[in-house]
């Protein structure tokens, strides 16, 4: 093969090539103001949200102008239920239960928020395709299938309105390309005015059980901050965002808890020591795409919380391992 | 034999001249004829209530199509699950479908049992293997494999269990977790679910 060949032959494959980076490229950057919109806009809407065996309807009420973002999203089908969230605090309504979950809000971190990697890093472990054009809630939107390389962590098809590029479908895939769950607006109004009553929550939390949870200050003291913990396996490109000690409004003693992200999917560690009066929790759970694993290493409960498959959930807390003994 | 299309009319109209289990089974494995039929009927509730957004019997009547699916996540040893439909009594074909949903899929289970000392160690100071063979040699522990044979709800806030009084205690401490893993995903990776739907959706094991 001569020179001019070969020449030309990187040329053909560079312009074959080329559209498919820029597309990956503009997928990526389309969700990347999908995330934007859905943080800064205001809108109220109602969407059906399906995984397993059920199908549940609910409102979203979202104010993102103003000093601080506040959002309520209740339930219009089954047991009533409300989640408040405004710039400091999360406030889960159970009326079922007669309980109250509180939480402290994490600040927005504006360099994480979001999809976090570059493209380079996002595209090393997904593959970004640039889909149909579709209709959502009557309006028209452009679909983004964001399907992994490996099989130890889940693909996403997003629909995101052409107009305003809120999201307005997103299904979660398994790695053999089956929707595990979806959420789905009907209606939804964009743009109008989100008075402070619309954000109120209607579910009165007057004789309910109430559990809050504050962050521990970062010098506290606590049974599972002494300790040097390693994990020792994560997928490929899981790199830490977070890590805390904190009180939760559930367990008596702090708990340590790790945050993993490969730039899309997102993995969370729990530690805490085994606390004499409560049973240790040992196997599986799900919930829709999230799925979770426990197990108690030395004397302490380790559970891991990801939205990834249940084998990587159990790969990543088997790795965990306490290493105060060396 | 009937086309398609008239085959699930038929079925709605509660008039088909097959059995309705292999008219649910056909729908099920024809994505295009799945698909319309959901819109056929999203079209037909609002028609018939326009002031309500959703129909619930809608919802109820795709769940217990849902149920005839094989399960995508449970573990072998998960017990079925029963499904207590939605709909309508007088929705016969539904009810029919609710029935072959027997098999459905039992998730958000939780195994609560005293801790089985083989599966608690994860040698890693004196082993040489890579981090990934250490988990998964770990994983394939006896201990780790039994883990998966008995189960509690896990999202089942503060209800009383019928089989274990530590059980709610279990459901509060892993809806702990669940909230803060939700608000560390509220603010990272894409946007997909809404992270606290999964909580508000929930649906308890003696609810509605």
């Amino acid at each position: 093969m001569n020179v001019r060949g070969a020449s030309t032959r990187v040329a053909v494959l560079l312009v074959c090539l080329l559209p498919a980076v820029c597309w990956a490229e503009h997928a990526a950057e389309l969700v990347r103001r999908a995330i934007d919109a859905g943080r800064s806009l205001d809108y109220d809407g109602v969407f059906v949200y399906q995984r397993e065996t059920s199908l549940d309807a609910m409102r979203l009420i979202h104010r993102g102008s103003g000093d601080s973002e506040t959002e309520r999203l209740v339930s219009l089908s089954g047991p009533a239920r409300e989640v408040v969230r405004d710039g400091t605090r999360v406030t889960c309504t159970f009326a079922d239960d007669k309980a109250v979950m509180v939480e402290k809000r994490q600040p927005r971190d504006l360099l994480t928020f979001g999809l976090s990697g570059s493209i380079d890093e996002l595209t090393a472990e997904y593959d970004f395709r640039l889909g149909h054009v579709d209709r959502v809630a009557g309006r028209q939107t452009r679909v983004v299938q964001i399907l992994p390389r490996t099989r130890d962590r889940y693909g996403y098809r997003l629909w995101i309105d052409e107009a305003t590029r809120l999201l307005l479908k997103s299904v979660v895939l398994d790695h053999d390309g089956r929707p595990l769950e979806q959420v789905e607006f009907t209606q939804i109004a964009i743009g109008g005015p989100i008075t402070d009553a619309m954000l109120e929550p209607e579910v009165n939390g007057v004789d309910f059980t109430w559990y809050t949870n504050e962050a521990m200050p970062p010098d506290t003291a606590s049974p599972a901050a002494d300790d040097r913990w390693q994990i020792a396996w994560l997928p490929p490109g899981f790199e830490m965002h977070r890590e805390q000690t904190q009180h939760m409004g559930t367990s008596k003693l702090p708990v340590r808890h790790f945050v993993y992200s490969d730039g899309l999917a997102t993995v969370s560690i729990f530690i805490e020591k085994l606390q004499e009066s409560a049973a240790p929790l040992q196997g599986f759970s799900s919930l829709g795409a999230v799925n979770a694993f426990s197990r108690v290493a030395d004397d302490y409960q380790i559970t891991v919380v990801g939205e990834v498959p249940q084998s990587t959930v159990r790969q990543i807390a088997a790795a965990v391992a306490n290493r105060k003994a060396e | 034999m009937q086309h398609a299309d008239e085959q699930f009319s038929a079925l709605i109209d509660d008039a088909a001249d097959v059995p309705p289990e292999r008219l649910v089974a056909a729908l099920l494995d024809d994505d295009v004829a799945r698909r319309r039929w959901t819109r056929h009927h999203l079209i037909g509730d609002v028609l018939r209530d326009p002031d309500a957004p959703i129909d619930l019997g809608l919802a109820a009547r795709i769940s217990a199509a849902i149920d005839v699916e094989p399960p995508l996540l449970a573990p072998s040893a998960l017990p079925p699950r029963a499904v207590t439909p939605k709909a309508p009594a007088s929705r016969r074909p539904w009810a029919v479908a609710a029935a072959v949903a027997a098999v459905g899929f039992t998730g958000l289970m939780l195994a609560a049992r005293a801790p089985d000392p083989r599966s608690v160690e994860a040698p890693l100071a004196a082993d040489q293997r890579s981090g990934a063979e250490m988990a998964q040699a770990v994983v394939d522990t006896p201990g780790m494999a039994a883990a998966d044979t008995q189960f509690v709800r896990w999202d089942d806030t503060g209800r009383p269990s019928t089989t274990d009084p530590r059980s709610s205690e279990f459901h509060r401490r892993l809806n702990g977790y669940l909230v803060n893993f939700n608000e560390q995903r509220s603010n990272l990776g894409v946007p997909g679910v809404h992270p606290y739907v999964r909580i508000v959706g929930f649906e308890s094991e003696d609810g509605p």
